[in-house]
Protein backbone atom coordinates (compact mmCIF):
# COMPACT_ATOMS: atom_id res chain seq x y z
CA UNK A 1 0.00 0.00 0.00
CA UNK A 2 1.34 3.41 -1.00
CA UNK A 3 2.32 5.82 1.76
CA UNK A 4 0.50 9.11 1.25
CA UNK A 5 1.81 12.59 1.90
CA UNK A 6 -0.23 15.29 3.65
CA UNK A 7 -0.70 17.02 0.30
CA UNK A 8 -2.10 13.85 -1.26
CA UNK A 9 -4.40 13.27 1.69
CA UNK A 10 -5.69 16.83 1.40
CA UNK A 11 -6.51 16.30 -2.28
CA UNK A 12 -8.38 13.10 -1.46
CA UNK A 13 -10.43 14.58 1.39
CA UNK A 14 -13.62 15.38 -0.59
CA UNK A 15 -13.90 11.75 -1.68
CA UNK A 16 -12.79 10.26 1.63
CA UNK A 17 -14.98 12.39 3.89
CA UNK A 18 -18.06 11.70 1.77
CA UNK A 19 -17.48 7.97 1.50
CA UNK A 20 -16.55 7.94 -2.18
CA UNK A 21 -13.01 6.70 -1.78
CA UNK A 22 -12.25 3.15 -2.81
CA UNK A 23 -11.39 0.90 0.16
CA UNK A 24 -7.66 0.82 -0.60
CA UNK A 25 -7.35 4.62 -0.73
CA UNK A 26 -9.46 4.97 2.40
CA UNK A 27 -7.18 2.55 4.22
CA UNK A 28 -4.08 4.49 3.10
CA UNK A 29 -5.61 7.76 4.34
CA UNK A 30 -6.47 6.20 7.69
CA UNK A 31 -2.93 4.87 8.07
CA UNK A 32 -1.52 8.31 7.34
CA UNK A 33 -4.00 10.04 9.69
CA UNK A 34 -3.09 7.66 12.49
CA UNK A 35 0.41 9.12 12.51
CA UNK A 36 -0.38 12.69 11.43
CA UNK A 37 -2.18 14.89 13.93
CA UNK A 38 -2.74 17.71 11.40
CA UNK A 39 -4.46 15.48 8.84
CA UNK A 40 -6.42 13.72 11.56
CA UNK A 41 -7.69 17.08 12.81
CA UNK A 42 -8.47 18.17 9.26
CA UNK A 43 -10.58 15.06 8.65
CA UNK A 44 -12.43 15.54 11.93
CA UNK A 45 -13.23 19.17 11.05
CA UNK A 46 -14.46 18.25 7.58
CA UNK A 47 -16.78 15.62 9.03
CA UNK A 48 -17.99 17.96 11.77
CA UNK A 49 -18.83 20.72 9.28
CA UNK A 50 -20.72 18.36 6.98
CA UNK A 51 -22.42 16.86 10.03
CA UNK A 52 -23.81 20.25 11.09
CA UNK A 53 -25.35 20.75 7.67
CA UNK A 54 -26.76 17.22 7.61
CA UNK A 55 -28.29 17.54 11.08
CA UNK A 56 -29.75 20.93 10.21
CA UNK A 57 -31.49 19.41 7.19
CA UNK A 58 -33.11 16.76 9.35
CA UNK A 59 -34.20 19.02 12.19
CA UNK A 60 -36.42 22.00 12.28
CA UNK A 61 -34.77 25.07 13.84
CA UNK A 62 -36.48 26.71 16.79
CA UNK A 63 -39.11 29.23 15.92
CA UNK A 64 -38.68 32.86 16.81
CA UNK A 65 -40.30 32.47 20.19
CA UNK A 66 -38.07 35.11 21.84
CA UNK A 67 -39.37 37.85 19.57
CA UNK A 68 -42.95 37.04 20.59
CA UNK A 69 -42.01 36.65 24.26
CA UNK A 70 -40.24 40.00 24.32
CA UNK A 71 -43.19 41.67 22.63
CA UNK A 72 -45.57 40.27 25.19
CA UNK A 73 -43.43 41.49 28.07
CA UNK A 74 -43.64 45.10 26.90
CA UNK A 75 -46.41 47.13 28.61
CA UNK A 76 -49.00 48.03 26.05
CA UNK A 77 -50.01 51.60 25.22
CA UNK A 78 -53.53 50.83 26.44
CA UNK A 79 -52.13 49.82 29.84
CA UNK A 80 -50.15 53.07 30.11
CA UNK A 81 -53.22 55.19 29.25
CA UNK A 82 -55.39 53.27 31.74
CA UNK A 83 -52.78 53.71 34.49
CA UNK A 84 -52.56 57.47 33.82
CA UNK A 85 -56.34 57.83 33.95
CA UNK A 86 -56.47 55.89 37.22
CA UNK A 87 -53.89 58.21 38.80
CA UNK A 88 -55.77 61.30 37.62
CA UNK A 89 -59.06 59.91 38.94
CA UNK A 90 -57.51 59.08 42.32
CA UNK A 91 -55.90 62.51 42.74
CA UNK A 92 -59.04 64.30 41.55
CA UNK A 93 -61.21 62.36 43.98
CA UNK A 94 -58.82 63.00 46.86
CA UNK A 95 -58.69 66.72 46.09
CA UNK A 96 -62.50 66.89 45.82
CA UNK A 97 -63.01 65.20 49.17
CA UNK A 98 -60.44 67.46 50.76
CA UNK A 99 -62.17 70.60 49.56
CA UNK A 100 -65.69 69.29 50.41
CA UNK A 101 -64.91 68.39 54.00
CA UNK A 102 -66.52 70.56 56.76
CA UNK A 103 -64.57 73.72 57.09
CA UNK A 104 -62.81 74.25 60.35
CA UNK A 105 -62.75 77.70 61.89
CA UNK A 106 -60.42 80.03 60.10
CA UNK A 107 -60.27 77.81 57.03
CA UNK A 108 -62.57 79.81 54.75
CA UNK A 109 -59.53 81.40 53.21
CA UNK A 110 -57.12 78.78 51.98
CA UNK A 111 -53.93 78.95 53.85
CA UNK A 112 -50.79 79.24 51.84
CA UNK A 113 -49.44 75.80 52.55
CA UNK A 114 -52.55 73.57 52.36
CA UNK A 115 -52.73 71.06 49.51
CA UNK A 116 -56.01 72.50 48.15
CA UNK A 117 -54.63 76.00 48.26
CA UNK A 118 -51.57 74.96 46.39
CA UNK A 119 -53.79 73.15 43.87
CA UNK A 120 -55.95 76.23 43.37
CA UNK A 121 -52.93 78.49 43.13
CA UNK A 122 -51.38 76.16 40.58
CA UNK A 123 -54.65 76.22 38.58
CA UNK A 124 -54.63 80.01 38.56
CA UNK A 125 -50.94 80.23 37.79
CA UNK A 126 -51.02 77.61 35.03
CA UNK A 127 -54.30 77.81 33.12
CA UNK A 128 -54.93 74.93 30.75
CA UNK A 129 -52.86 72.43 32.75
CA UNK A 130 -54.43 69.00 33.19
CA UNK A 131 -55.66 67.75 36.55
CA UNK A 132 -52.72 65.43 36.83
CA UNK A 133 -50.33 68.26 36.09
CA UNK A 134 -51.97 70.53 38.67
CA UNK A 135 -51.87 67.76 41.27
CA UNK A 136 -48.22 67.19 40.66
CA UNK A 137 -47.51 70.91 40.72
CA UNK A 138 -49.36 71.35 44.00
CA UNK A 139 -47.51 68.44 45.55
CA UNK A 140 -44.17 69.73 44.39
CA UNK A 141 -44.68 73.43 45.12
CA UNK A 142 -44.10 74.55 48.66
CA UNK A 143 -44.82 78.16 49.38
CA UNK B 1 -30.87 11.78 4.86
CA UNK B 2 -33.43 12.05 2.11
CA UNK B 3 -32.90 10.19 -1.13
CA UNK B 4 -33.83 11.92 -4.34
CA UNK B 5 -34.36 10.13 -7.62
CA UNK B 6 -32.08 7.09 -7.88
CA UNK B 7 -29.55 7.19 -10.65
CA UNK B 8 -30.87 5.08 -13.48
CA UNK B 9 -29.30 3.89 -16.69
CA UNK B 10 -32.15 5.39 -18.69
CA UNK B 11 -33.01 8.94 -17.62
CA UNK B 12 -36.52 9.06 -16.20
CA UNK B 13 -38.95 11.69 -17.49
CA UNK B 14 -39.89 14.68 -15.33
CA UNK B 15 -42.99 14.50 -13.16
CA UNK B 16 -46.08 16.66 -13.42
CA UNK B 17 -45.96 19.60 -10.97
CA UNK B 18 -48.67 18.05 -8.79
CA UNK B 19 -46.86 14.71 -8.62
CA UNK B 20 -43.54 16.44 -8.03
CA UNK B 21 -45.09 18.36 -5.13
CA UNK B 22 -46.26 15.15 -3.49
CA UNK B 23 -42.97 13.37 -4.07
CA UNK B 24 -40.40 16.14 -3.59
CA UNK B 25 -41.79 18.44 -0.91
CA UNK B 26 -39.98 16.61 1.93
CA UNK B 27 -36.76 16.95 -0.03
CA UNK B 28 -37.29 20.67 -0.64
CA UNK B 29 -38.00 21.15 3.08
CA UNK B 30 -34.76 19.34 3.93
CA UNK B 31 -32.82 21.56 1.52
CA UNK B 32 -34.34 24.66 3.11
CA UNK B 33 -33.56 23.43 6.62
CA UNK B 34 -29.95 22.85 5.59
CA UNK B 35 -29.67 26.63 5.20
CA UNK B 36 -30.41 27.04 8.92
CA UNK B 37 -33.57 29.09 8.44
CA UNK B 38 -36.70 28.96 10.59
CA UNK B 39 -39.19 26.15 10.13
CA UNK B 40 -42.07 28.44 9.14
CA UNK B 41 -39.83 30.06 6.52
CA UNK B 42 -38.80 26.60 5.26
CA UNK B 43 -42.47 25.90 4.59
CA UNK B 44 -42.76 29.24 2.76
CA UNK B 45 -39.74 28.39 0.62
CA UNK B 46 -41.21 24.99 -0.20
CA UNK B 47 -44.53 26.53 -1.25
CA UNK B 48 -42.88 29.29 -3.27
CA UNK B 49 -40.67 26.75 -5.05
CA UNK B 50 -43.63 24.65 -6.19
CA UNK B 51 -45.62 27.76 -7.01
CA UNK B 52 -42.87 28.74 -9.42
CA UNK B 53 -42.75 25.23 -10.82
CA UNK B 54 -46.48 25.37 -11.49
CA UNK B 55 -46.65 28.92 -12.77
CA UNK B 56 -43.59 28.87 -15.03
CA UNK B 57 -43.94 25.24 -16.16
CA UNK B 58 -40.33 24.87 -17.29
CA UNK B 59 -39.62 22.05 -19.74
CA UNK B 60 -37.16 19.58 -18.20
CA UNK B 61 -35.39 17.01 -20.34
CA UNK B 62 -35.13 14.54 -17.45
CA UNK B 63 -36.34 13.99 -13.92
CA UNK B 64 -32.81 14.72 -12.65
CA UNK B 65 -32.95 18.13 -14.32
CA UNK B 66 -36.29 18.78 -12.62
CA UNK B 67 -34.82 17.93 -9.19
CA UNK B 68 -31.78 20.09 -9.91
CA UNK B 69 -34.09 23.00 -10.82
CA UNK B 70 -36.02 22.57 -7.56
CA UNK B 71 -32.76 22.48 -5.61
CA UNK B 72 -31.48 25.64 -7.27
CA UNK B 73 -34.71 27.63 -6.88
CA UNK B 74 -35.27 26.66 -3.25
CA UNK B 75 -31.65 27.38 -2.32
CA UNK B 76 -31.78 30.80 -3.97
CA UNK B 77 -35.03 31.61 -2.16
CA UNK B 78 -33.42 30.63 1.16
CA UNK B 79 -30.36 32.78 0.57
CA UNK B 80 -32.45 35.74 -0.63
CA UNK B 81 -34.33 35.56 2.64
CA UNK B 82 -31.13 35.16 4.71
CA UNK B 83 -29.56 38.20 3.06
CA UNK B 84 -32.62 40.33 3.79
CA UNK B 85 -33.15 39.27 7.40
CA UNK B 86 -30.83 39.51 10.38
CA UNK B 87 -30.05 36.42 12.37
CA UNK B 88 -31.93 36.22 15.60
CA UNK B 89 -29.56 36.39 18.54
CA UNK B 90 -31.80 35.87 21.57
CA UNK B 91 -33.15 32.51 22.56
CA UNK B 92 -35.23 31.90 25.64
CA UNK B 93 -36.85 28.67 24.50
CA UNK B 94 -34.55 26.37 26.47
CA UNK B 95 -36.73 23.32 25.94
CA UNK B 96 -36.59 23.79 22.18
CA UNK B 97 -32.83 24.17 22.35
CA UNK B 98 -32.50 20.93 24.26
CA UNK B 99 -34.57 19.14 21.64
CA UNK B 100 -32.35 20.42 18.85
CA UNK B 101 -29.19 18.58 18.05
CA UNK B 102 -27.81 21.61 16.26
CA UNK B 103 -26.86 24.40 18.65
CA UNK B 104 -27.64 28.08 18.20
CA UNK B 105 -23.96 28.81 17.54
CA UNK B 106 -23.85 26.11 14.88
CA UNK B 107 -27.02 27.45 13.29
CA UNK B 108 -25.62 30.97 13.22
CA UNK B 109 -22.38 29.71 11.66
CA UNK B 110 -24.37 27.72 9.10
CA UNK B 111 -26.47 30.76 8.15
CA UNK B 112 -23.41 32.98 7.81
CA UNK B 113 -21.67 30.37 5.68
CA UNK B 114 -24.71 29.98 3.43
CA UNK B 115 -24.77 33.75 2.93
CA UNK B 116 -21.12 33.68 1.90
CA UNK B 117 -21.21 30.71 -0.46
CA UNK B 118 -21.63 31.04 -4.20
CA UNK B 119 -24.66 29.42 -5.78
CA UNK B 120 -22.63 26.48 -7.12
CA UNK B 121 -20.92 25.89 -3.77
CA UNK B 122 -24.31 25.88 -2.03
CA UNK B 123 -25.87 23.49 -4.51
CA UNK B 124 -22.95 21.05 -4.37
CA UNK B 125 -22.72 20.97 -0.58
CA UNK B 126 -26.48 20.60 -0.17
CA UNK B 127 -26.73 17.83 -2.75
CA UNK B 128 -23.80 16.06 -1.13
CA UNK B 129 -24.80 16.32 2.52
CA UNK B 130 -28.59 16.20 2.31
CA UNK B 131 -28.98 13.66 -0.48
CA UNK B 132 -25.55 11.98 -0.46
CA UNK B 133 -25.34 12.19 -4.24
CA UNK B 134 -22.04 11.19 -5.84
CA UNK B 135 -19.78 13.89 -7.22
CA UNK B 136 -20.35 12.40 -10.67
CA UNK B 137 -24.11 12.82 -10.35
CA UNK B 138 -23.82 16.35 -8.91
CA UNK B 139 -21.43 17.33 -11.69
CA UNK B 140 -23.88 16.03 -14.28
CA UNK B 141 -26.80 17.89 -12.67
CA UNK B 142 -24.87 21.15 -12.57
CA UNK B 143 -23.20 20.62 -15.95
CA UNK B 144 -19.68 20.97 -14.55
CA UNK B 145 -16.72 18.58 -14.41
CA UNK B 146 -16.25 16.24 -11.44
CA UNK B 147 -13.05 18.01 -10.22
CA UNK B 148 -14.94 21.32 -10.36
CA UNK B 149 -17.74 19.86 -8.25
CA UNK B 150 -15.16 18.63 -5.75
CA UNK B 151 -13.52 22.05 -5.66
CA UNK B 152 -16.91 23.68 -4.95
CA UNK B 153 -17.49 21.17 -2.16
CA UNK B 154 -14.05 21.79 -0.67
CA UNK B 155 -14.54 25.57 -0.63
CA UNK B 156 -18.03 25.24 0.83
CA UNK B 157 -16.76 23.01 3.64
CA UNK B 158 -13.82 25.35 4.27
CA UNK B 159 -16.21 28.31 4.57
CA UNK B 160 -18.52 26.37 6.86
CA UNK B 161 -15.59 25.30 9.05
CA UNK B 162 -14.35 28.87 9.29
CA UNK B 163 -17.82 30.17 10.20
CA UNK B 164 -18.34 27.46 12.79
CA UNK B 165 -14.98 28.42 14.29
CA UNK B 166 -16.13 32.04 14.37
CA UNK B 167 -13.87 33.42 11.65
CA UNK B 168 -14.78 34.25 8.05
CA UNK B 169 -13.07 32.27 5.32
CA UNK B 170 -10.75 34.82 3.71
CA UNK B 171 -10.34 32.83 0.50
CA UNK B 172 -14.05 32.60 -0.16
CA UNK B 173 -14.81 36.10 1.10
CA UNK B 174 -12.44 37.69 -1.37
Amino acid sequence: MKNLTCQEVDELLPDYCTGESDPETARAIELHAADCAACSREIAQWRAAAGVLRRASMQSPARDIPRIAVARQKPSRLFAVAASLAIVFFLGTAAGRWSARPASPGENQPSGDSLVARYKNAAIASPGTSSLGLALLSLARRE
Amino acid sequence: MIASTPQAAVPSPPLLPETSYLQDRALVLAWARAHGIREDRCADVMQETFLRLTSTSPAFPTRAAQVAWLRRVSSNLCVDWLRQNPVLTLTFDRAALQREEITEDERRGLIEAMRDLSEMQRLVVIAKTVESLTFARIAADLEVSIPTAKTHYRRAIDTLRARLAGTPNQENAS
